[in-house]
Parts: C-alpha cells; sequence; structure tokens
C-alpha cells in the first residue's frame, strides 16, 4: 500500500518534471501585465467593448517629449534621438519630424459639404429665427478678423462654416515649429516624437531590448534636456523587473533562511532534505498544474507562492518531530514505525491541509483574477507537498532515527514550563480586556477602496505618465461614455441628441470639451436638416444673407452668394466616406462599429473639473436610452467596497464553520483551538489600525490566511498534548511561515505588501497565543474521533 | 492599416491636419516653417534695432491708448471697400476692446484668453487663443498698438524707415512673415506713424487688404 502510493506519486512529480523542463526548454513567457489584478467587474458588452477598444488601440504606444529652455538644441536633439530609435528596428512606426502636411485636405474634405455642416451654437440661432445672427457676421467682418473671414465672403456669407470649424475641432497644444510638433510654455519647449512598438509590450525579451535601449539614448541626450516618456510598455517593464526581483529575494531569502532554522535544530543534511523536499515537489506540481490551468501565469503569482514555502514546511516537520524519541509506541513496533508515525500524524496534517486550502479557496473567490491564480497556485502547492509527505516520506525516512538538537529541545521544554496558561486569572482577565479593547478598536476602522491599492507602478512613473498626458491634453482615459444603437444612423443620431445635453455641461464650466464621431460625420439627418434650415433661414430671399447684405451695404455679393449655395448639390456624407479618408484616423478611436448586429461608439472627455461634474456626468447617461457612463476608476472602488464588505461577514461566517467543524472533534474544547487565530486577528487589525495602516480588501483575505495558518499550529499543539516537539515544529513552521511572509511584507507592490503583513503580524499572534489556549488534557476526546 | 490603430498618429495627423486648416484662413502663429528665412544679415539687424528704437524714443508710450479707427476692407469680388468706423480701448493688461459703431454696431475684445465678440453685453461669439490661426490677429493688433517690437520680431522681419518733414518726423515700417506657414496668407504688413501709430495695413496674398486709421485721443 504505501510502495504503491510512492509509486504513483513518484510517476506524477516524474510527468510534472518532464512538463516542467519541457516547457522552459521552449522558453515559456510569464505574464507581467499589470492588468490582472484589475478585478472583473460586472460590465454590459457595450462597456466591455468599450474597454477592449481603447487597451488595443493604446497598449502598443509610446510617446515621448524632450523638453528644454532651448530651441534649437532640442530640435537638435529630437533629431538624434528619433535617428536612434529608428536605428533600433524595435518600433513600426516613429513620427517625430513631420514633412509638410498634406495641405488643405481637411478643409477641402468638408468644403464641399459646407452646407450640411452647422455648429450647435448656429443651428439653434437660426432655428430660433436669430435675426442678430447676420449682424454678429458683419461684426467681424467690419473689424480685424476680416483678413481671417473676408475671403469665403462668397462661399460661406455668414461665417458659418468658419464657425463649425472652430467648434469641432479640439484644441490641440502642439503646433509644428521647426517641423516639429512643438509646445512651449513660458520656461520650455516641449518636442513631441510619438513611437509605435513593434513588439508585445508584455514580451519580457522585447522590454528588455526597448528599456536599454532608451536607457542608452537617454544618456546620449545632452544634460539640459529632460526626457518624459508615456506608455504601457514602461509599466509592463517596471512590473516584470520588480515581480523577478521579489520572486528572487523573497524565494531565495525564506528558503535560505528555512534551510538554516532546519540545520539548527537537526543538525543532520539527511534530515533538512527531508523536510525540504515537500517544499520543492508541491512548487513544481503547483506550477505544472497553474501552466496547464492558465492561459498564462503571472509573475506576481510566483513572488506570493514564494510565500507558500513557509507553510508548506509544516507537512515535514509534524512528520518528522512526531518521529521524537519520546514518543513510546514506536521503539517498540520499529520496522512499522514510519507508517504508524504517518497514522498518528495524518489527521492533523490533513486538518492543517484542509483548513489552509479553505482559506485559499475563499480567496480564490474574490473576483480579481491575478488573487484566483495565487490562491490556486498556493492550494495546489500545499496539496502537492502533502502528498510527498504521505507518499514519500515514510519509505525515505530510513530506520535510522532523526537526531534532534536536544539542547534546542531541552531550552524549548523550559520555556514551554513557563508559559502562561489561559486557566490562570491573571491571563484570562488579561486577554478579555485585551479582546474587549481590541473589538473596540476594531470596531472605529473604516475601510480604503483606493483604486491605487491597485497600482504595481511607482509614483515617479506615474507622475510621468500624467505630466505627459496633461501636456498632450489627452482625454481622460478613465471616464467616457459608450453609446448603443441599432445602425450607424441612429447611433449618430443619438449621439447628437447627447452631445447637445454635454454642451450645457460645457457651458457650465463642467468639462472643458468633449469628441464625438457625429461632431465630425453627423448623421444623415442631421446633414439633411441643416441644408433645409440654411436653405429656408439664410439662403431664401428674405432670409439672413439678404439682412448681411442690407445692413452690410453688401448688396453685390447677395444674389452670387446664394446662387453659389443653389449650385453646390447635396451631397451627404457617409459612414464610408469619413472612414475612407485619411483625414478620421484620429477619430477612429471613437468608433467601435457593429458588434452583433449593434453599433458601438464612444464619446470622449476632456478636462472634468470634479466630482460634482462626474456626477453630473453620470446622471446625463442615465437619463437617455443607450448611453453609458463609464467610470472605471469609481467602478473599481465600488467593487473593492462591496467585495470587502462580503469579506467580512464571509470571515465572520469561515470562524462559525471552522468553530462547527473544530467541535466535531475536539467537543467543549474547541474554542482552545479557534482562539488564538481569532484573537490574533483582532490584534492584527487593532494594530494597523492604531499605525494608521489602511485596511482594505487585502487585509481581510490575508486575516483568511491567518486563519488557515494559524488553526495549523492550534490543531497540532492540541493534538499532541502540547509536546515540546510539536511546539518545536510549531515554532519551526511559524518562524518559516515568518520569514516568507515577512519577506513578502517587503514587496513594493501594495497587494503583496499588505498580505505579508497582515500574515506576518498574524502569524507571530498565533505563535504567542496558540500555546495558552491549548491544553494538555484532551487525550480521551482526540482518542474516540481518530479515524483507523 | 497599422496607421488607423494608433491613436497617437491620429493625434499627430490631427493637428497637422489643425495647423493646416487654420494656416489657410490665416497662419499659425507659433509655427515657424522648415526653412525660416534668414535674408536679414547683421548689419541689416543693427539698421533695424536702431531704428525700432529711435521709434520707441519718439512715441508717446502709454499702458492705454484709446482713440477712433476707421477700417477699409478691401476685397477684390467688390468694387467699393467695405468700411467700418468706431472707437477702440488698448490696456496692455486687458487686451484691446474694438468697438464698431458703424455700419453695424459690435463690440469685440481681443485679450489673453482669446477673442470675445459680445452685443448688448451679452457674449455672442468667442473663441480661445489656443486657435492660432485666429487669435494671431488680436496679438497683432496688441503689439502693433503698444509698440511691442519684441513680439513682432518674433514673426516679421522689420524693415523701415524714418522721414524728417519739419517738425514732424513720420515713420514707416514693413513687417514680412519670416516662416512660411504665415507667408501662405501674408504678404507683408505695413505700419505708419508720428508720435503715434496712425495706420496699419495688412497685405494678404490673394491681393486683399485691411487698412486701418488711428486716431488716438
Amino acid at each position: 500500500m504505501i510502495k504503491l502510493r510512492f509509486y504513483c506519486w513518484s510517476a506524477l512529480v516524474m510527468a510534472c518534471a518532464i512538463y516542467l523542463s519541457l516547457s522552459f526548454f521552449r522558453g515559456y513567457q510569464f505574464d507581467s501585465s499589470i492588468m490582472a489584478l484589475l478585478p472583473e467587474s460586472e460590465q454590459s458588452l457595450a462597456q466591455v467593448l468599450a474597454t477592449k477598444h481603447l487597451v488595443n488601440a493604446s497598449d502598443r504606444r509610446l510617446i515621448f517629449l524632450l523638453k528644454d529652455n532651448d530651441k534649437a538644441r532640442s530640435a537638435a536633439a529630437a533629431k538624434t534621438f528619433t535617428a536612434a530609435l529608428d536605428d533600433s528596428q524595435l518600433f513600426s512606426s516613429i513620427l517625430g519630424r513631420s514633412a509638410a502636411s498634406p495641405a488643405t485636405s481637411w478643409q477641402e474634405f468638408y468644403r464641399a459639404r459646407r452646407y450640411q455642416l452647422l455648429s450647435s451654437d448656429s443651428r439653434k440661432r437660426l432655428l430660433s429665427h436669430d435675426t442678430t445672427l447676420a449682424d454678429d457676421s458683419l461684426g467681424r467682418l467690419f473689424s480685424p478678423l476680416a483678413s481671417v473671414v473676408a475671403e469665403q465672403l462668397l462661399t460661406d456669407p455668414l461665417q458659418l462654416f468658419f464657425q463649425w470649424q472652430l467648434a469641432v475641432i479640439p484644441n490641440l497644444p502642439f503646433t509644428l515649429e521647426e517641423g516639429w510638433l512643438t509646445r512651449s510654455d513660458d520656461k520650455s519647449h516641449y518636442r513631441l516624437i510619438s513611437t509605435e512598438l513593434s513588439g508585445n509590450p508584455y514580451d519580457i525579451t522585447y522590454q528588455k531590448q526597448v528599456m536599454s535601449l532608451i536607457d542608452k539614448i537617454e544618456l546620449a541626450l545632452p544634460p539640459e534636456i529632460e526626457l518624459l516618456r508615456s506608455g504601457l510598455i514602461l509599466h509592463a517593464a517596471h512590473g516584470a523587473k520588480q515581480a523577478i526581483g521579489e520572486i528572487s529575494t523573497i524565494g531565495v531569502g525564506s528558503a535560505l533562511g528555512v534551510l538554516c532554522l532546519l540545520f539548527a535544530c537537526f543538525r543532520q543534511l539527511r534530515a533538512v532534505v527531508i523536510a525540504f523536499l515537500p517544499i520543492i515537489v508541491g512548487c513544481g506540481f503547483a506550477l505544472t498544474c497553474s501552466l496547464l490551468l492558465f492561459d498564462s501565469v503571472h509573475l506576481i503569482t510566483l513572488a506570493f507562492g514564494a510565500g507558500l514555502v513557509g507553510i508548506a514546511i509544516d507537512y515535514s516537520l509534524h512528520f518528522l518531530c512526531a518521529h521524537n524519541p519520546e514518543t513510546p509506541h514506536l521503539q517498540s513496533k520499529h520496522q512499522h514505525q514510519h507508517s504508524a508515525v504517518l497514522r498518528r500524524v495524518l489527521p492533523s496534517l490533513s486538518m492543517g491541509l484542509a483548513s489552509s486550502v479553505l482559506a485559499y479557496a475563499a480567496q480564490g473567490m474574490a473576483p480579481f483574477p491575478g488573487l484566483r491564480q495565487m490562491a490556486v497556485f498556493s492550494a495546489l502547492g500545499l496539496i502537492g507537498a502533502w502528498l510527498t509527505v504521505i507518499c514519500w516520506l515514510p519509505l525515505l525516512h530510513t530506520s535510522k532515527p532523526i537526531v534532534f538538537n536536544t539542547r534546542l529541545i531541552n531550552q524549548l521544554k523550559q520555556w514551554q514550563s513557563r508559559w502562561p496558561k489561559i486557566d490562570a486569572l491573571w491571563l484570562k482577565t488579561t486577554l478579555i480586556i485585551l479582546t474587549l479593547s481590541f473589538a473596540a478598536v476594531v470596531y472605529t476602522i473604516e475601510g480604503n477602496d483606493d483604486i491605487r491599492l491597485l497600482q504595481t507602478s511607482p509614483p515617479e512613473l506615474l507622475s510621468e505618465d500624467i505630466t505627459v498626458q496633461k501636456l498632450l491634453a489627452a482625454a481622460s482615459p478613465a471616464r467616457y461614455f459608450v453609446l448603443k444603437s441599432d445602425s450607424a444612423e441612429t447611433l449618430l443620431q443619438l449621439e447628437e441628441g447627447f452631445t447637445e445635453k454635454l454642451d450645457t455641461v460645457k457651458a457650465a464650466g463642467g468639462i472643458t470639451n468633449y469628441m464625438s464621431t457625429s461632431q465630425f460625420l453627423p448623421s444623415q439627418l442631421r446633414q439633411r436638416e441643416n441644408h433645409s434650415l440654411l436653405e429656408k433661414a439664410v439662403y431664401k430671399e428674405q432670409g439672413q444673407l439678404h439682412r448681411l447684405a442690407v445692413k452690410g451695404g453688401l448688396a453685390a455679393i447677395e444674389k452670387p452668394a446664394r446662387q453659389v449655395f443653389n449650385d453646390t448639390p447635396l451631397d451627404i456624407l457617409q459612414v464610408d466616406d469619413w472612414f475612407n479618408s485619411d483625414i478620421s484616423a484620429f477619430t477612429t478611436h471613437l468608433w467601435i462599429g457593429e458588434d452583433q448586429g449593434q453599433y458601438y461608439s464612444l464619446i470622449t472627455l476632456f478636462g472634468i473639473k470634479d466630482t460634482q461634474a462626474i456626477g453630473q456626468l453620470a446622471e446625463l447617461a442615465r437619463a437617455v436610452e443607450g448611453v453609458e457612463f463609464v467610470d472605471r476608476v469609481a467602478g473599481i472602488s465600488l467593487l473593492l467596497a462591496n467585495y470587502r464588505q462580503q469579506l467580512t461577514q464571509w470571515l465572520i461566517l469561515a470562524y462559525g464553520l471552522v468553530l462547527t467543524l473544530t467541535t466535531l472533534r475536539y467537543g467543549r474544547q474547541a474554542w482552545r483551538v479557534v482562539s488564538a487565530p481569532a484573537l490574533a486577528s483582532l490584534a492584527v487589525l487593532s494594530l494597523l489600525q492604531l499605525s494608521s495602516s489602511p485596511i482594505t480588501v487585502f487585509h481581510g483575505l490575508a486575516l483568511l490566511l491567518v486563519l488557515g495558518i494559524g488553526l495549523d499550529a492550534s490543531i497540532f499543539l492540541q493534538d499532541s498534548d502540547n509536546s515540546p516537539y510539536t511546539w518545536l515544529a510549531v515554532t519551526l513552521s511559524s518562524l518559516t511561515t515568518l520569514l516568507a511572509f515577512g519577506l513578502l511584507a517587503l514587496s513594493s507592490t501594495p497587494v503583496l505588501h499588505y498580505f505579508g503583513v497582515t500574515v506576518l503580524l498574524g502569524i507571530i499572534c498565533v505563535w504567542i497565543l496558540a500555546p495558552c489556549f491549548v491544553t494538555r488534557h484532551s487525550q480521551c476526546q482526540k482518542g474516540v474521533d481518530i479515524p483507523q | 492599416m497599422r496607421v488607423r490603430r494608433n491613436p497617437a498618429w491620429k493625434k499627430i495627423l490631427y493637428a497637422l491636419y489643425l495647423s493646416t486648416v487654420m494656416g489657410n484662413s490665416l497662419s499659425v502663429v507659433n509655427s515657424f516653417g522648415d526653412t525660416p528665412s534668414k535674408t536679414s544679415s547683421q548689419a541689416q539687424d543693427q539698421q533695424t534695432n536702431v531704428l525700432l528704437s529711435e521709434i520707441i524714443q519718439q512715441v508717446t508710450m502709454n499702458d492705454t491708448v484709446k482713440g477712433s479707427f476707421e477700417q477699409h476692407k478691401y476685397i477684390h469680388i467688390l468694387p467699393q471697400p467695405l468700411i467700418s468706423k468706431g472707437v477702440f480701448q488698448m490696456d496692455t493688461k486687458k487686451g484691446l476692446a474694438w468697438q464698431i459703431n458703424e455700419p453695424v454696431a459690435s463690440r469685440i475684445v481681443f485679450d489673453n484668453s482669446g477673442i470675445h465678440q459680445s452685443k448688448n453685453g451679452q457674449t455672442v461669439w468667442e473663441v480661445s487663443n489656443d486657435r492660432p490661426g485666429v487669435a494671431i490677429i488680436g496679438q497683432l493688433m496688441n503689439a502693433a498698438l503698444s509698440y511691442d517690437w519684441a513680439l513682432l520680431e518674433k514673426y516679421f522681419s522689420i524693415d523701415g524707415s524714418i522721414d524728417e518733414q519739419g517738425s514732424q518726423r513720420q515713420w514707416a515700417l514693413t513687417l514680412t512673415p519670416k516662416e512660411n506657414t504665415l507667408q501662405q496668407s501674408i504678404k507683408h504688413i505695413s505700419l505708419a506713424g508720428g508720435r503715434q501709430l496712425t495706420q496699419l495695413i495688412l497685405f494678404e496674398v490673394n491681393n486683399d487688404r485691411t487698412e486701418i486709421n488711428f486716431d488716438m485721443l
């Protein structure tokens, strides 16, 4: 039976080893996407499409700004910079120095259709028969502005096309200077170089090439020039570098620490190898299964998985420590020693595994793909380690007894005898007072659901990003409208109706501008309406044109201007006309197009003023069928908040469940097992709150781990009559857990940091508290329940 | 297709189009052509500098200038010029307020934020200063009325002379755009005056011209 288990597990482990080596031989690429930690919120199809559309459009973009106060120097630097980028072959397009632009194509494109285009303001005034419209046109014509508007006197007598252009074209702060797109403020000039990557920004090899190239070129720039950058690849490269660094420090650090500890107490290579084997096998097993289960394994998963080392060592330690010379019945039946030992520790091992796996399972239910992967990885690792202990160790562990560091054991025994017991009145009172005060502090906790919790990039990189986006005057990437309709034409009409409402927000200063497809491509209905409005209100005999001619003494142009209008045929601008033209290129990101018979488009927003404006925008969208306001920041924060509240309930539920399960095994002594992790959790929360650290959903998840791991210690202590060998095992495993999660606390990824700190503090508390609660007199209870 | 998928490209293309659209009616104020013409030699530069500082010494400089104007706009399709009359007030801080009284009543303010047209105290039309093609008109007028040679020299090469006519010394300047986007719409600008600026003529490429005569108070 033992042998069969051994061979079965060996075969499986071999298969894993082969699969892993094959994967790495083929060069498996770990995922370093920063999106992985973003939660899956409940999104409508429209929102999902919009996100995909926007992300696809921007993830290969990398933008550089060269900042300098000297124009000539920055132009020269921009030239060498662009040349260096070009030489590298790493970019599919580099846009820096621009040749003379395809002159007038924009105006040419619209000129023939000018009688179908009206700004919303002009339209309103014409519809309301506002006769002062002609007067205002005259006011401009008779002012110094004449040099701008007089040329089009015949073709655009009321300057309506002129006004449409001014209204529709959003302001761009970059203008062409010395052939470079340049923005100047009081002190500095910024040269814009925009590139498109030829490779995948998440590909680590490609990232390294791009980053080292940028570093090299940056060094070659004149020292006065500051290089500003923005692009997803910068964040991805940073994330990958950070994760790889953390995997090595956390993984290697905790492995080394555990090895030192093991040597200290066993002083025997064989025991150390036996103790360490389950960890290695467990990690390999977890990695293999994760590779099979997930499309891509994230680097952060590996960093988190490194914390596993600390927990997986438990099983082998408990197995080894159960071999202590004090266990009397083992010495008599020498040959069956190992299976007997196994039988003895199996219930505790399984119970420990079950509690940890359950804790990870709870973590895996969270709607964060990244966390789910971490949980699956960790749970699989523990199962792998547990299987190794029960399948391999009984055979590997030869008859030669393990020698313990007796001095250490004696020392522990001494400590243990002095350890206070819950039965002591003073401790009881102290703990009750502590529990109450902790509870009072915990009661005051207000959760933190800031989206920045999910941010993996350092603040410098983020602020550089914000600076560049500000200089580019880019649309808000996190807040926009998604519109949906049955056809392209009705979608454009929906946009037109909705942007009229947006105009009021704009006029009130809530936003500085917006951009929608219908601005450039009015619906066919609107084009016809505009044309007939012009015909009726302007160009008919007594229309505004007549008024203009009379008041301005321009009788000579009235007839010719009307003639030009009548001679210009209605030439409806169609969807295809627009998107086939070169000049539509800068609006394609607004048009998602058809998906399953529905048409979708975006309206992007510029310069959203404050939260009140955001509320107003959301309100506007709610009032119109087919329009959705997407606020990705608020969406994620709301999700975090909801989930944090749910998690609090789950935690209470988990304790209830654990108490029920342990009651089955320990009867009325169950509270002794559960108290330590419960009190430890309260203590951790209080400590965090008192040190004014934010309390987040991730702290809650980590507390589930504290319950899972902490329960382990209590169960083992309780089951072994609080024997010094078990306490040695518990101490060792606590120390290893501390090492692993303590190192995780050093992570600069907020989520990993929170996990690390919480588990670190929690396990320290459990380690101190557990021996207080357990009792030496539970033998009879245990004897009854152990299954054979 | 690649171009399509990249919004950066779009932005830039779009910037190019913007500058050309606006440049078509009148050029982009901040832009410099690919080949800034450097015709004037150092000697000429020096000569101009002497001339400009002489004019500065001669004219009455005030933070606020007001007066009346008469504008003649010559358009090649019309036999007669468009004539308008009114008053103006220029403040170096508040900008230029241009009040037309004939043939229609209209008030246009050219200031740092842009151009604002109002009627009976109500804004009827506005354009912000980041619309370079339009905004340059206001900048040009303000610079000429405040004798801001530094600003004018940024965009134009300046040539001119001073005529001694008894006690009245008359000066005249010709401003030629330095870079080709501005050259696409403005041929040249002439400024003339004695103790004050009296005339500004803007010659456009299509042979139209805008003539403004000032009468300072």
